[in-house]
């Protein structure tokens, strides 16, 4: 596996090898996504998280799993049996040559099979491997089943997200695996900087539990310093307690996010809506004043006095050029047709030759100006790099793949 | 590997080993998400030089929590919990001793990090091609809310009106309700991952090729992408999602909720996914006849007669302890998980205090605190949390006179004239 210099791409001298299910998925994305020759192991048949939904046209197929899809840009996918001796032999000959590894099996799982960080290193001392567990690999949960809410709740995510009169609620799409995923991509780059520095990988423990509770802005610290406990309080943003901050207002065709501002007063008063805030200067910008409680309703019953002539673009637009932050509540559709997300050049188009087609995918979170971000390649169909991957880099015979095939090896 | 062992030798190892010792990182940023960045950075080693305005300093620093409710510039828990481990200086931007000072700094750092609106470093004679005609190779993270180009990039944003773009905000909460949103701003998270991780890659990139490059990170976008497979069921099925409470948007799970248990406000999170945890389910329970009702007998059925279901599960979570809930059910082989709330993740859970995650830091104003650590472990360079945050100005000495080599007569004209 020779190393393939390709120009401006910041990680394109990296081999993973990635055995993550949806806790990882992500992790090993971001790496793909920044040119590192991802390999994606899946059991003979495909991956499980080739079932999860949603499919392309609703059609159960699992060559067509959005979530798949979504996950396994850039990687490319071979088929191997971890169980079988001859499987754990072709692995370890993989493992030799990876840079780094990322998994995300129950903890012990991989030991067991003779193909722990401990059965690696000593003939590739350079491995950095990654594992990502619910809550870690040791520890009197490290056995603990989770979900991406199990995931949530036991970190202290959830408590504070909801109305007060229902229960906490999820944040939408699976945040807790993006919380895990996150905090192992920045483990692992943190790891390969010291590799490249000395050349010695090592093995990095991630717990999803903890990586949620180091996300929870200031719910933690008002216990520490303040010994309250911060309790979920409808739209309202947490860090400036109980107030007017961050709250939702109904507008003519959705809601308009309210924080960082009590509002557009002249715009307001233009509409005869203002009543009685330009009145008095401590609706500007004495905060104790405008939390009195009463102050708060008739604040807020202005806005949406205000806001239920206008629709969201036209607030928006109109409140951020006057500077006042106040911002649209986008659903998919607003946020898919967002002209500065247009403008950048968020959206990406990926080539799925098979299909004859190409798909409208979510792109970069961030812009180099010498190494782009960029999907070259759509998720790999089930087995798709087994001939690339084992007859050129591992020098198997085409007749020994059907063998190994037919054995149930790959 | 050759580049990296030459300078391998010139490790500082003094300190034991820490993954990123020896790298340089000029901090500009405030507030939560760019701070967030550089956090794991100093964790790890890096020397994380703070750029403070004088007097007031990170607007953080006037925010909540204080310990024990009593404001100050260094009292705020908020600036000391992600600040930790970095030096603090004070300079006036505004004066072009300053600026000079700043470019100093610039010639011997790796990385300068900022978040301000797009045109600010530019302003100031601090923009990317002016920080390379110092520094050559140096990387530069600008990290504002909504990017350096495009139609709004000159818009305020925050960590709610960004969620409130992204859609996060929208598909949060539940069908009957109107949105409810995230109770604080995950955002800032999001976009100080993207932060991190685009240094880190361009880290590698340097260590390969000797090159720095500017990487302009948009926090919207940054949160963006953490939609998830959602935004490709827009643009693949044309489906709009909607709020679904604490069902799962996409996979087949019952029960699937968060359920009241004993006490005042006690939830227990549980999530059945396959039949081997449903009949872990309703072993836990000890198998009361309604788990065997036809109704409930498939995962589509249970699906169908989810409000039913989740009546039944609360029955039997009602009178038992969350923690219980969560310990008969994992028993079982269930994803089960309390829903913790502050004090059980600081003060009981004995996942995270074996982890180590919980740190004591001495601040000289505040105490002795305990500070959220390194969420992951590693076996050779663990990371950890050296210092507590910078006071205001508390490093002015070090960096400008240990580092920059200004005599304290200098730092003393400096710091009468107002540029410190």
């Amino acid at each position: 596996m020779g190393e393939v210099v390709e120009k401006n791409s910041a990680l394109s001298d990296l081999i993973v090898l990635d055995l993550t299910d949806e806790k990882g998925a992500y992790c090993t994305k971001i790496i793909a996504d920044m040119g590192a020759d991802v390999i994606k192991i899946e059991k003979p048949g495909g991956d499980d998280t080739r079932d999860l939904p949603p499919f392309a046209n609703d059609v159960e197929d699992r060559e067509k799993s959005l979530s798949f899809w979504h996950y396994n840009t850039n990687k490319r996918g071979i088929t191997l049996n971890l169980e079988v001796p001859k499987g754990q032999e072709i692995y370890k000959k993989l493992a030799e040559k990876a840079d780094i590894i990322v998994e995300s099996y129950p903890p012990g799982y991989l030991d067991k099979l003779g193909l722990g960080y401990q059965d690696l290193s000593p003939v590739n001392p350079g491995l950095i491997m990654t594992s990502i567990t619910p809550f870690g690999q040791t520890g009197p949960y490290r056995d603990y089943k989770s979900s991406d809410m199990v995931g949530c709740a036991m970190g202290g995510f959830m408590t504070t997200h909801g109305y007060p009169d229902q229960p906490p609620v999820i944040l939408y799409g699976d945040q807790g695996f993006h919380m895990a995923s996150n905090n192992a991509a920045i483990a692992t780059l943190i790891a390969l900087y010291f590799r490249d520095m000395t050349g010695d990988g090592q093995f990095i423990d991630v717990s999803m539990q903890a990586a949620v509770a180091a996300s929870v802005e200031v719910y933690n610290l008002v216990y520490i310093y303040q010994n309250d406990v911060m309790k979920r309080q409808g739209t309202r943003h947490a860090t400036f307690g109980p107030g007017e901050m961050g709250n939702l207002i109904p507008c003519k065709d959705g809601f308009i996010c309210t924080f960082g501002s009590p509002g557009p007063y002249d715009w307001m008063e233009a509409d005869g809506v203002a009543g009685k805030l330009l009145e008095d200067p401590r609706w500007v910008d004495d905060i104790e004043f405008i939390r009195e409680p009463e102050n708060q309703a008739y604040l807020r019953e202005r806005q949406i006095e205000f806001a239920k002539f206008h629709d969201k673009e036209e607030i928006f637009i109109g409140c951020q050029n006057m500077h006042v932050p106040w911002a649209k509540v986008n659903n998919f559709e607003d946020m898919f047709n967002d002209p500065q997300l247009r403008d950048r050049g968020f959206c990406v188009e990926v080539e799925h030759p098979e299909l004859e087609t190409s798909f409208i995918y979510p792109g970069a979170p961030y812009k180099h100006t010498e190494t782009p971000w960029k999907i070259t390649r759509r998720a790999p169909l089930i087995g798709e790099h087994n001939e690339e991957v084992y007859t050129k880099r591992l020098g198997f015979s085409k007749e020994e793949l059907s063998q190994l095939a037919q054995k149930g090896v790959i | 590997m050759s580049a990296g062992n030459q300078k391998g030798n010139q490790r500082d190892t003094k300190n034991g080993l820490d993954a990123l010792n020896g790298l340089k990182i000029l901090d500009f940023t405030w507030v939560l998400a760019g701070p967030t960045a550089t956090k794991f950075l100093a964790d790890h080693g890096a020397e994380v030089i703070k750029i403070e305005r004088r007097e007031l300093g990170d607007r953080v620093r006037t925010t909540y929590p204080y310990a024990e409710d009593e404001p100050g510039t260094n009292r705020s828990g908020y600036f000391c919990n992600v600040n930790r481990g970095k030096y603090g200086v004070t300079l006036n931007l505004k004066d072009p001793r300053g600026i000079e000072l700043i470019k100093k700094l610039v010639a011997r750092s790796d990385v300068v990090f900022e978040n301000f609106a797009a045109e600010v470093m530019a302003g100031l004679g601090l923009g990317y091609e002016q920080l390379k005609e110092i520094k050559p190779d140096i990387i530069m993270i600008s990290m504002s809310g909504m990017g350096h180009t495009g139609p709004y990039q000159e818009f305020i944003s925050y960590g709610p009106t960004l969620q409130a773009l992204s859609g996060l905000t929208y598909l949060t909460g539940f069908p009957d309700r109107d949105p409810v949103g995230p109770g604080f701003s995950y955002s800032d998270f999001a976009g100080g991952w993207a932060g991190v991780l685009a240094c880190l890659h361009a880290l590698h990139y340097k260590n390969r090729t000797g090159k720095g490059q500017w990487v302009d990170v948009s926090q919207l976008e940054g949160l963006c992408v953490l939609m998830g497979p959602g935004f490709l069921d827009f643009s693949v099925n044309k489906r709009i999602p909607e709020r679904m409470g604490n069902r799962h948007p996409f996979r087949k799970a019952a029960p699937h909720g968060a359920y009241r248990c004993e006490g005042e406000d006690k939830w227990c999170a549980i999530t059945v996914f396959t039949e081997d945890e449903w009949q872990g389910f309703c072993r836990a329970l000890k198998n009361p006849p309604w788990t065997r009702e036809e109704r409930f007998s498939t995962m589509t059925g249970r699906i169908e007669n989810m409000e039913a279901l989740d009546q039944l599960v609360e029955e039997w979570t009602n009178v038992r302890s969350a923690q219980e809930v969560m310990e008969l059910l994992q028993r079982e082989g269930v994803p089960a998980g309390v829903v913790q709330e502050a004090p059980d993740l600081v003060d009981k859970d004995p996942q995270l205090r074996h982890r180590g995650f919980w740190v004591e830091l001495d601040h000289p104003e505040l105490g002795i605190r305990k500070h959220e650590g390194v969420s992951f472990t590693f076996t050779k360079t663990p990371g950890r949390l050296k210092r507590p945050a910078p006071l205001l100005g508390e490093h002015n000495d070090y960096v400008f006179g240990e580092i920059l080599g200004m005599t304290p007569e200098e730092i003393k004209k400096y710091t009468d004239e107002e540029v410190f």
